[in-house]
């Protein structure tokens, strides 16, 4: 039995394989690209186009690629989602007041709901490492996640339908659209936050009277001259982590927003676009799995009818709201006196250092795209829903059994590929023309994407994103060179897709059925 | 056949028992542009090719429903009946379009040989179909026709290739005059009507064969049919095949109809059509997609023409607003899809179907079993609606088998042919004073008395198969 030895085994796993031979026709392509031109200048621009192509069509197929691992729904309405963040942030861009002054203000309050937020998320994420190596601090309590979600619902509702609100009165009742603005975006951010702010209220309160009576009880039996009574037996409650950081989060974000007043906030607009899109976005993915998907996954096959059929609807909504012609990007729609702010200055122009024809927006797309990458890819690895995710997409029937409501689960998985497919929208429609078919085109080539990167797995549609990018400029690129024409580039990631389906039908990373 | 239900009735007898909803609407269909031109009081079919009546639009619309009509067919072939999800069905009917077109205009082929050449390249794309379902399944099938129909969309577009297809422009080429739609309309509307015929009795004949069960079969369970020892891969190629037939077959209707030949015929609007009728009407039906079909071509014709007055002064004194119809249509129509899906999943024909079952069962348990209990010959009335065999029926109304049938049937070749019958005939003669007349009203006796006389013919089968 000695003499038999197990041989090693130089087994290359498949999907490995399969990684290197895609990354290996990346480069194969930009190499020919390369010899091609001949010419730095015109390889790099037509890397960094690929690169924003790519992130754009990403914004759509992370949604598409998470939510078919988890649920089995191949969302044929995602590219819808994309339209609704373009058109939404259009719609606030144009509602905007041209009034500097009145725009300032108008973003303070939304700093004031925004910023608690936004801190109370720092600093979870800066205590990591803390509550990893000071268990102590973990024990003691963290931001408490009920009222993060009624934050995060108070800011991302507050200004921009405050916004809407305010001009739609003032064009009904013929006063002053700012301050009907102004009156509209702070009604509804109050009403928004009235949670938000009573319980740090409450806690405060309830934190004075704490400390009052405990040193009170204490002094009093040192007066007295008596032993002072150990602290457990007082009714004390040390103050949490969350509510410190709540608390330190208000004051933040009012001087932030004193600040603001102060200063010029063109830059700025963008950001309100982009979270009123957002938020319209992720609304509209909750509507959608809660009120239409979740009666049909027991029929995979009305699924697929149903969400198209969606599509169809928010297509044939936003035709009939805005026209079948193509609004050009966003720039265009500003109210007069804010035309040339959007986008924002630093956006403007070309990338100054390499005297290229690469615009600044592509690096910024570029930018914002890995930006939603990593973020996701963080979020599925090193937290405790990513972890719930990965585990349903193994088995959602287990952890079901485990105690995990799945559904709920579900919604907000959609919900953020929803976000991030509207995060794309805003974005790209400040470079590209915005058009109700806009969905369909990027529709289909994140459907290539995320079948060329496999079914459910996130890497593989990550990396199938900045392949198919880079075909699509390579291809657009040859094309021109050849026949003179442009269309040959969607026609290549076509035949891409149609050629990884027949040879590894499962995608580059997906799972064997 | 050892059951007796199915051998009960003339095979005629019962073919026409099966069929008389179809061949009402066929009856109907064929004297279609005359019930037109008498409501309307206009031409058939006008002398002058530049007139349009009012006759002649209504047949081209109905040349167009019995386009989209074998589309759906085709299309519920494949998604209704097999299970594979097509989204690229607008390849074989851009196919057929545009080959028929380029054939006819750029390379002077005559009609029928590019015809041929067309449903060809059709069969042929079919078979490629076929070979990528043998390694796809489910989304991936989908995913793959989907991409497959989007090149040839990007294609057509291509200025590259502008030569041939035209561009974003098409072509334009000019039918044989016998079928074109503006000189001979009437004509091509019979050769459409016939066509459509065609593949609804193909695709009707296809599903009641055992290979259509086998269809069936692969869209529930494919492990299980596969397990029983089908070839799934041939009945899957079976069903992509004569699918792809009939959408170019659809293809050249549309191409003949319209004299050109357009980028959007191979886009995935042509899904999209087909596959709402399918759902309105019923997918996995063989009436439902030509009927959601239909409502859908015809309601555009009705709906679209004008802007919809409507009128609120039930809730608003004096309050009207007009509504543009043209644009509320593609909304409506995309939440008819949605609302379809979740609440009507089995389409107008299906839950029909479902529902009367559910009423006749109902009917017989409150309604028919008291009553025969009560009144016994009442289940010999009922009998063409129960569905009960004959014999059934008659031992439950307590009648004993007529045993003289042979000598009855024998005695009377024209079974109706009875002594009122033709008293009726020479009376209605000697009012007229016209032996033509009185000719007439017998034919037209004997011809009403027909489905009497089959069960006489029935009857005597009967005898002559327990003999």
């Amino acid at each position: 039995m000695d003499t038999i030895k197990r041989r090693p085994t130089f087994k290359i796993d498949k999907n490995t394989l399969s990684g290197v031979v895609a990354i290996g026709f990346t480069l194969l392509m930009l190499v020919l690209v390369a010899l091609d031109a001949k010419d730095g200048k015109r390889f790099s621009q037509i890397v960094a186009g690929g690169l924003y192509q790519g992130m754009l069509i990403f914004m759509v197929a992370a949604g598409l690629s998470i939510v078919f691992g988890l649920m089995d729904v191949l969302n044929f309405a995602q590219g819808s989602l994309l339209m609704i963040g373009a058109y939404v942030g259009f719609e606030i861009l144009s509602s905007l007041s041209t009034d500097t002054k009145t725009n300032a203000v108008l973003l303070s309050i939304h700093v004031v709901a925004f910023t608690p937020i936004a801190t109370t998320l720092l600093i979870e994420i800066a205590m990591i490492p803390l509550y990893r190596f000071v268990p102590k601090l973990a024990e003691a309590g963290r931001p408490s996640s009920h009222l993060l979600a009624k934050m995060t619902a108070s800011a991302l509702i507050g200004t921009p339908l405050g916004l809407l609100l305010g001009s739609t009165v003032a064009d009904n009742l013929g006063s002053s659209a700012d301050t009907m603005r102004v009156i509209g975006a702070v009604v509804v951010t109050a009403l928004a936050s009235v949670d938000m702010v009573r319980d740090p209220l409450l806690f405060g309160i309830k934190w004075f009277i704490n400390e009052i009576s405990t040193r009170f009880q204490i002094g009093l039996a040192i007066i007295q001259g008596r032993q002072a009574p150990p602290i457990e037996t007082l009714e004390y409650k040390p103050s949490s982590a969350s509510d410190k950081a709540v608390l330190g989060a208000i004051l933040l974000s009012t001087f932030m927003a004193m600040l603001l007043n102060t200063t010029e906030t063109t830059a700025l607009r963008f950001g309100i676009a982009a979270i009123a899109a957002v938020f319209a976005g992720t609304l509209a993915g909750i509507i959608m799995e809660t009120v239409f998907i979740r009666p049909t996954y027991v029929r995979p096959f009305f699924q697929i009818v149903l969400t198209f059929g969606i599509a169809l609807v928010i297509r044939e909504v936003i035709i009939y709201r805005y026209g079948i012609a193509t609004q050009g990007n966003l720039t265009a729609y500003l109210p007069r006196g804010l035309a040339g702010t959007f986008p924002p200055h630093f956006l403007h122009g070309l990338f100054p250092n390499l005297e290229t024809t690469i615009f600044n927006y592509w690096i910024f797309m570029i930018i914002m795209g890995l930006l939603m990458m990593v973020g996701v890819q963080v979020l599925l690895m090193r937290t405790r829903i990513g972890i719930i995710i990965r585990a349903g997409v193994q088995d959602s029937e287990m952890v079901e059994s485990l105690g995990v409501n799945v559904r709920l689960v579900f919604t907000a998985v959609f919900a953020l590929g929803a976000g991030i497919a509207a995060m794309g929208g805003i974005i790209s429609a400040g470079f590209i023309s915005v058009d109700p078919v806009m969905g369909d085109l990027f529709l289909l080539q994140a459907i290539a994407v995320v079948i060329i990167g496999g079914l459910g797995s996130y890497a593989g549609t990550s990396l199938a994103a900045i392949i198919v990018g880079l075909t699509r400029s390579s291809a657009g690129y040859f094309s021109r060179q050849q026949f003179n024409t442009d269309g040959l580039a969607p026609i290549a990631v076509l035949v891409l897709l149609c050629i990884v389906l027949l040879v590894k039908p499962s995608g580059l990373f997906g799972k064997e059925h | 056949m050892t059951d007796n239900r199915l051998g009960r009735r003339h095979p005629l007898v019962q073919t026409f028992y099966d069929n008389w909803p179809y061949v009402l609407v066929l009856i109907l269909l064929w004297r279609f542009p005359y019930i037109v031109a008498n409501i309307t009081h206009s031409d058939v079919a006008p002398d002058s090719p530049r007139i349009v009546s009012e006759a002649k639009f209504w047949q081209g619309v109905m040349i167009e429903v019995f386009t989209l009509g074998v589309l759906a067919i085709s299309y519920n072939l494949m998604f209704g009946f097999t299970g594979l999800i097509s989204f690229g069905h607008g390849v074989f009917f851009g196919t057929g379009v545009y080959s028929v077109a380029i054939l006819v205009s750029e390379y002077q082929q005559s009609f029928e040989k590019s015809i041929l050449i067309a449903l060809a390249l059709g069969v042929i794309i079919a078979l490629i179909w076929a070979m990528a379902a043998f390694r796809l399944k489910g989304v991936y099938f989908a995913m793959f026709t989907l991409a497959f129909a989007q090149i040839f969309y990007e294609l057509s577009r291509l200025t590259l290739f502008k030569f041939l297809t035209g561009g974003d422009d098409g072509i334009t080429w000019t039918a044989p005059d016998w079928i074109n739609a503006v000189r001979n309309r009437l004509t091509l509307y019979y050769v459409a009507l016939a066509v459509f015929v065609f593949a609804f009795m193909l695709v009707r004949r296809l599903m009641n064969s055992p290979s259509g069960k086998v269809l069936v079969a692969l869209r529930d369970n494919p492990v299980r049919a596969e397990t029983l020892g089908f070839n799934i891969y041939l009945y899957r190629t079976l069903s992509i095949v004569v699918s792809g037939f009939l959408a170019t077959l659809a293809g050249i209707m549309h191409t003949v109809n319209f004299r050109q030949a357009e980028p959007t015929t191979l886009s995935l609007g042509r899904t999209v059509d087909p596959l709402i009728g399918s759902l309105i009407g019923g997918i996995g039906t063989n009436p439902g997609p030509v009927l959601g079909a239909s409502l859908l071509r015809i309601g555009e014709q009705f709906l679209r023409k004008d802007d919809l007055q409507v009128d609120f002064n039930f809730i608003i004194y004096r309050y009207t607003t007009t509504i543009d119809a043209e644009k509320y249509w593609s909304v409506g129509l995309g939440i008819a899809f949605i609302l379809f899906v979740l609440v009507v999943p089995y389409g107008l024909v299906g839950s029909l179907n479902k529902t009367w079952i559910e009423i006749r069962r109902w009917l017989r348990k409150y309604l028919y079993n008291p009553l025969i209990k009560k009144y016994p010959i009442v289940a010999t009335w009922a009998e063409p609606f129960t569905g009960e065999p004959p014999e059934v029926a008659k031992a439950l109304a307590n009648i004993p088998p007529e045993l003289d049938l042979k000598e009855w049937a024998l005695a009377y070749p024209f079974a109706a042919m009875n002594s009122s019958t033709a008293i009726i005939a020479v009376l209605m003669g000697f009012v007229a004073w016209s032996w033509r007349v009185g000719v007439s009203w017998l034919l037209f006796l004997l011809l009403i008395s027909a489905p009497v006389r089959m069960v006489a013919l029935e009857r005597r089968f009967q005898k002559r198969r327990q003999g």
